[in-house]
């Protein structure tokens, strides 16, 4: 799903696809090679943030405000659809190795180093024998700083940003270096 | 007569059900991000 929402052109530029491959699985026969806890403890913050009943995988979360089973391509598009229509609290841009913008409330700015990777034939676990396409794979992730107002942070070689809300999790505002080619996700 | 037609309108409502896919959806001036929690295992 993750790759094709990064493919699709109509999306191309508008939507900034982040695969995290969390980690609680790797148990059952295949340890998935991008996986981290790091990303299955940000998946757990999401579900604490949203009143969750627990954690699964796929998941999709957009905007850090919906969730829902990242298969479901429908819901996937309608959420897109309707947090591309809310108003634009906050702005941020990559501006070369800086993260500039400015916002009314206090967030924090993260930096993500994101890229593609080649199929991973899966030899173990429920997948084995599978072919598994991996597309914007989160390879990390820092809080860069809280920022309020006018700012500008370096954020050196991350090619995503975005603002995010420290105790709610929506994300205010979001851009991505060359996000329009999509080979750079 | 009218049952024909009753069936060709039904075989006509069960094809667009069965063959309707989401159209890319109607984007605003945000950018979105969508993240997703997978795993290869």
């Amino acid at each position: 799903m993750i790759g094709e929402i990064s493919k699709d052109p109509a999306l191309r530029g508008r939507v900034i696809p982040l695969a995290f491959h969390v980690d609680y699985w790797n148990h059952l026969g295949w340890r998935d090679p991008y996986s981290s806890a790091e990303w299955s403890q940000r998946q757990a913050s999401y579900e604490r943030a949203l009143k969750l009943d627990s954690v699964y995988t796929p998941q999709a979360v957009v905007d850090g405000t919906r969730q829902m089973i990242g298969s479901d391509r429908r819901s996937i598009y309608d959420a897109v659809s309707r947090a591309s229509h809310e108003a634009a609290v906050a702005q941020v841009r990559i501006d070369g190795d800086d993260a500039r913008g400015s916002t009314p409330l206090d967030l924090d700015l993260f930096a993500a180093e994101v890229s593609s990777a080649p199929a991973t034939v899966v030899r173990g676990g429920e997948n084995s024998g599978r072919t598994l396409v991996n597309d914007a794979i989160v390879r990390k992730l820092t809080r860069v700083a809280r920022v309020h107002g006018e700012f500008a942070q370096h954020v050196g070689g991350a090619n995503v940003v975005f603002l995010q809300d420290p105790k709610t999790l929506k994300i205010y505002a979001a851009a991505a270096r060359g996000v329009s080619a999509r080979r750079s996700l | 007569m009218r049952r024909i037609v009753i069936i060709v309108a039904a075989l006509a409502a069960a094809s667009l059900l069965l063959f309707a896919q989401p159209k890319a959806p109607a984007m605003g001036e945000r950018t979105v991000v969508v993240e997703l929690f997978t795993s290869q295992g």
